[in-house]
């Protein structure tokens, strides 16, 4: 076998793979060539999952016609004419590629300021006069007809015409001065209006609840805990409005939720942080999806406080603690190797005196649900989940400084520990005595427990001990909260006397009606008047 | 008729747990002996009989569902009521003043066999003390079912003196009695607190003396009292050694009206909720000082007249388990003993040594 170089149709469709790899990268990439080119309006039209035709059309300033012919060949861009460009990409569009790689794999015909032009599989057509329209417009038909393994590994046409929807939406947030349309089978599919995509896109419902978000370089909007999404799909951060992903920031994102939403449930996000360009590099992926920060933990701690500042300052109140940003991502940063300190947390806002209302206890069903009334309808309380929450914020304060109150044992309790765990007892003695346990060494490998929190019952005192023990030796301060919290709360299934009701009832009162318990489960149901009107068909 | 009828279906239905997965358990066994009329309800772990003087013209039994029986009985006037069994059909007739009722029953076959004490060990106690012992006691067992024998009440026997003590890890309660007549025996049961909680309603006004039996297997224990017995399964385990943690000496002493302490504290721990009924107690001036503060709530403070001998102390406890003490102690005055704030507490009738209840206090960090 010889070795020859490839011709160069084959070598550009190879390389075309990378930047097109499905009908959403064209439709990405052209949507970006016409952001880029300043447009206010750029209307998408998609037939046939894409594979049919892709057809943009924009306001944008076009090609100008002598350098049509040009801008279809592979490196050739208006964006970057020097390295030293790379180095502070202000543009989404930038490796030239862009053009030449979707022509290389279609039948493409682009029109702008009076010129035509056609070429199949990268080869020139034809070329031409055209009418004097404003912009650019460009067809791609029969998308990977050349390179039928590409067509196979394509997903279903429902899937391909989602993801194509999805690039355009991504843009639509990022740019909400731009007027966008989607039409999918000459069907409108998405429209938006020029100041408020997220109506076009997540619905009016969504959009009035969203909770803006502007602090410093990062703005954008978030949802308040009480909407959320099964997936990560309605997350979208950028960085200089180019869409990015990013676990690290998407997990930034999500902390500021802990605590507050059910794990499994995601926010609906549009974040942008605005960095300048040399402090980001976006030439890592030929799709530009992924970027490398020069400061990842200042734009992890930038992204935490604005987006705390945000569902903080939300009306009606928002849960009154942050969710404990502190260990957790301090175990984060150290994993990123960042030398930074963890974000800080915002200053804890003033307890409402009673954000969910009064709530009148009603009874117990089932001796772990109580039933109460509140001024919105009929509330459905879990017990444990309620009081874990409860029990879990006091201790949180204790750990921070709150007098520690702690109940002493009639009879010491002699505890059997792994060596490790026992040597961590000396290192975490501060914290075990803030929130309550007064232990003294009894051999290499066994503790005394002299006294515990006075929350804790004594048979749940040594489970509770060797779990908080083991999350403050993994350094989770919200995992050891979680754990005595949870060891000390009241359990789903026992009874409880009115009196007892109305306690843990006072206690939730002052808790927002979206808190969850500290491992995500929810607190309350309610039930609110409508819906019991309407059920009953109370229509009076 | 009713009444004393009505009464014993209320003393036996206690046996019958709320939530049952055996449906026979929500019957009551009804036998009509040489007697009188014997009835009977378990939970399998705790049963209670009693015995209704009746005239029998035929003996026999069934089970009758217990709420309906009990409640249609409490509603029928005082008179004469007469009962009669349809054995082919197990429906029972009730027939009193205007009514003429009939319930169905379940054959008293399916009802599972009461234990029977048969030949164990006995000592009797005078019912009264009994009852009040049982009261000062049981309220310091532990209701987590997490360590079994703390839900149960120690009863330590040694000839004629009979020792009840219990603990749930943060007070202790003992107290001391004499039985009037005993069986040369030396034994340590376990019985289940909540079981304890019935021989009140059970037994009270049946006779003076109560006998407690002991089944020969040492896993069943029967209490006597006139014609009512409450049964109970025993605890398996080892009973701490609770001994130990009694003080045995004390830096201060504190004296108070026991009425006025129960007052006091009720009032100043509504301050108490956030920091899990914490109230503090001080010397000084002649007396007591009281407080609790919760942030969001707000603080009371309040004086209490007492005679104080010793050193001053500043101590805090659980509201709640000072007032458990407070509450049975049946005496006027209460003597309060502090070996320093970190030592237990002691809480007694003045000069008494029958009861005492033993509190560990809480390190409140200022």
């Amino acid at each position: 076998m010889t070795i020859r170089a490839l011709p160069p149709a084959v070598a550009d469709a190879i390389a075309a793979g990378e930047v097109v790899e499905r009908p959403a990268s064209v439709v990405k990439e052209l949507v970006e060539n016409s952001l880029d080119a300043g447009a206010t309006r750029v209307g998408v039209e998609i037939r046939g999952a894409g594979k049919t035709l892709i057809r943009i059309v924009d306001d944008g300033a076009g090609i100008p016609s002598a350098e049509l012919r040009l801008a279809f060949q592979r490196h050739a861009t208006s964006k970057l004419q020097n390295l030293s460009d790379l180095e502070a990409i202000g543009t989404l569009g930038f490796r030239g590629e862009a053009l030449a790689s979707i022509a290389a794999v279609s039948d493409l015909e682009a029109t702008t300021s009076g010129r035509r032009l056609h070429l199949r599989a990268g080869a020139l057509l034809e070329e031409g006069a055209a009418g004097p329209a404003p912009g650019l417009v460009i067809e791609v038909r029969d998308l990977f007809a050349n390179t039928p393994a590409r067509l196979r590994f394509l997903k279903s046409d429902a899937t391909e015409t989602a993801a194509c929807l999805a690039a355009v939406q991504r843009y639509a947030l990022l740019y909400p001065t731009v007027r966008f349309r989607v039409i999918v089978e000459g069907r409108t599919s998405l429209s938006t209006d020029g100041h408020d995509p997220l109506a076009s896109v997540y619905g009016e419902a969504v959009s009035r609840e969203m909770l803006a978000v502007d602090h410093l370089n990062v703005t954008g909007t978030v949802s308040p805990p009480k909407l959320s999404r099964g997936t990560r799909d309605a997350m979208l951060l950028a960085v200089n409005r180019r869409p990015i992903a990013s676990r690290t920031l998407a997990f930034a994102l999500e902390e500021c939720y802990r605590g507050a939403l059910e794990r499994g449930r995601y926010p609906v996000a549009v974040l942008n942080v605005e960095i300048s360009p040399e402090a980001v590099d976006v030439n890592v992926h030929p799709t530009k999806r992924e970027v490398k920060f020069r400061d990842e933990g200042a734009v992890f701690a930038a992204l935490q406080r604005a987006v705390r500042s945000a569902i903080g300052a939300g009306e009606p109140a928002r849960p009154p603690e942050p969710a404990a940003p502190g260990p957790s991502s301090e175990r984060l940063l150290r994993q990123l190797e960042i030398q930074e300190p963890p974000p800080a947390i915002d200053p804890q806002l003033p307890r409402p005196a009673s954000a969910g209302g009064f709530l009148r206890p009603v009874g117990q069903v089932l001796d772990g649900y109580l039933v109460a009334e509140s001024p919105e309808g009929m509330v459905l309380i879990d017990q444990h989940a309620a009081h874990e929450r409860v029990l879990f914020n006091r201790f949180q304060s204790r750990l921070e400084g709150a007098p520690a109150v702690s109940q002493h044992l009639l009879m010491a309790m002699t505890v059997e520990l792994e060596p490790a765990l026992a040597a961590g007892v000396a290192d975490h003695e501060a914290e075990l005595r803030s929130l309550g346990f007064e232990v003294e060494p009894f051999g290499p490998r066994a503790v005394r427990i002299l006294a515990g929190p006075v929350e804790t019952p004594p048979e749940s005192l040594e489970p509770a001990f060797r779990e908080v023990l083991a999350g403050l030796r993994a350094r989770s301060a919200d995992d050891a909260l979680a754990s005595l919290a949870c060891h000390s709360a009241v359990r789903f299934g026992d009874a409880l006397d009115l009196a007892e009701q109305r306690r843990l009832l006072q206690e939730v009162e002052s808790l927002s009606p979206d808190i969850t318990c500290p491992h995500g489960r929810p607190v309350r149901l309610l039930l609110d008047w409508q819906q019991l009107k309407r059920h009953f068909r109370r229509n009076y | 008729m009713p009444g004393p009828l009505g009464q014993a279906l209320q003393a036996v239905s206690r046996a019958i747990s709320a939530r049952t997965t055996l449906p026979i358990l929500n019957n009551i066994l009804v036998s009509a002996t040489d007697q009188g009329l014997v009835l009977t309800a378990t939970n399998l772990e705790i049963g209670i009989r009693k015995l209704v003087p009746a005239e029998i013209s035929e003996e026999g039994s069934t089970t009758v569902p217990a709420r309906l029986l009990t409640d249609f009985v409490s509603t029928l006037p005082d008179q004469e009521l007469s009962l009669d069994l349809d054995a082919s059909t197990q429906t029972l007739g009730l027939r009193c003043a205007r009514f003429d009722t009939h319930i169905k029953c379940i054959e008293a076959e399916e009802f599972p066999p009461s234990p029977r004490p048969d030949e164990g060990d006995r000592l009797e106690v005078p019912l009264e003390e009994m009852l009040r012992a049982v009261e000062q006691t049981q309220m310091a067992a532990s209701t987590d079912e997490a360590r079994p024998v703390l839900t149960g009440v120690l009863f330590q026997i040694q000839g004629a003196n009979l020792t009840l003590a219990a603990t749930d890890g943060h007070r202790l309660a003992v107290r001391k009695l004499t039985a009037s007549r005993a069986d040369d025996i030396e034994a340590s049961l376990i019985v289940p607190a909540r079981a304890l909680g019935e021989l009140g309603r059970a037994l009270k006004g049946e006779g003076s003396q109560l006998e407690i039996i002991i089944s020969k297997a040492r896993n069943q224990v029967f209490f006597r009292a006139g014609s009512a017995e409450v049964n109970s399964r025993l605890i398996d385990g080892n009973y701490p050694n609770y001994s130990q943690v009694v003080p045995t000496k004390s830096s201060t002493v504190v004296s108070a009206s026991t009425t006025d302490m129960i007052q006091t504290v009720r009032a100043v721990s509504l301050f108490a909720k956030d920091s899990a009924n914490v109230i503090r107690i001080k010397t000084g001036n002649g007396g007591l000082v009281l407080s609790a503060t919760t942030n969001e709530v707000g603080d009371s403070q309040a004086e209490l007249d007492a005679g104080l001998e010793g050193t001053d102390i500043q101590i805090a406890f659980n509201a709640r388990y000072v007032l458990d003490a407070l509450n049975v102690l049946e005496a006027d005055k209460v003597e309060l003993l502090f070996n320093g704030p970190l030592s237990p507490g002691l809480i007694r009738p003045p000069g008494e040594e029958d009861y005492v209840y033993v509190i560990m206090p809480v390190r409140v960090a200022m």
